[in-house]
């Protein structure tokens, strides 16, 4: 069967865009999580110092 | 990893030859525009392979799937893009390539020669003579590894897509018993599978 609409080149570039693409967003969602979504929520950690140790 | 055989109190030593693709649900490499973008493996896939990869000692590629590899050591963008990336590209620099084409003039990467014919005999002795498992990559190039007997291992990651045509993973005519090695599904989807071909 005739490959031909693509070409093997634009077909690998295609492929390689893909890949990098992924990679590219990862880095971005991580930044977003660090800079801005942080909010600690210090209800749930457990308490500091003595309180912490059950009796 | 490489098997060792007593015979008579010898101890033969011998690489195994892998067959690896990303293939579509319905057993296509590539859709019948010849793209294969669908078929790129995600992070926890890509991690996997890397850790697949890690012990290969030689590739054996048709002339596409070098195309289409050799950007691991020709891009440099790469490496830096994550440690996954980074740690393959390394992985594959390491390895040996060969490259069976009548076209190809000249190779962009090291470790790596061309060469013109497929002669099983001579994939034979490399495998007799390895210290580490060799894998063919390429779906014309797997044919003739397949239908010369050539392939111990199967290693065959399902995309979930149907693509409906193109470049078939495992070629038509032939006839192979596979036994069920190992299995696994991964989040995105794509579901590994390796067989052993039974003898």
């Amino acid at each position: 069967m005739p490959l031909s609409p693509t070409s093997d080149q634009d077909a690998i570039r295609r492929a390689w865009a893909v890949f990098k693409k992924r990679a590219d967003d990862r880095v971005v969602t991580v930044e977003r999580v660090d800079q801005d979504v942080w909010d600690e929520d210090v209800t749930a950690l457990p308490p500091d110092g003595p309180e912490w140790l059950h009796s | 990893m490489v098997s060792s055989i007593g015979l008579r109190g010898e101890r033969l030593t011998v690489a195994k030859l892998i067959y690896s693709a990303i293939s579509s649900l319905d057993g296509y490499v590539a859709d019948e525009d010849g793209n294969f973008d669908w078929a790129v493996p995600d992070e926890e896939v890509h991690a996997f392979i890397n850790d697949l990869d890690r012990p290969v000692g030689t590739y054996l590629y048709g002339r596409r799937m070098y195309e289409t590899m050799v950007g691991w050591e020709t891009d440099p963008t790469l490496a830096d893009r994550s440690p996954l990336m980074r740690d393959f590209a390394q992985i594959w620099r390491a390895a040996d390539k060969i490259v069976y084409s009548r076209t190809l003039e000249r190779v962009t990467s090291a470790r790596t020669r061309i060469e013109r014919d497929f002669d099983p005999e001579a994939v034979r002795r490399m495998k007799a003579a390895a210290g580490r498992d060799l894998t063919v990559g390429g779906p014309d190039l797997a044919a003739h590894a397949i239908k010369a007997g050539l392939v111990d291992e199967w290693r065959l990651f399902v995309t979930p897509i149907v693509v409906g045509g193109g470049k078939r993973s495992v070629p038509d005519n032939v006839r192979v018993k596979l036994e069920l090695l190992d299995e696994r599904r991964f989040k995105g989807g794509v579901v590994y599978l390796h067989y052993r071909t039974r003898t």
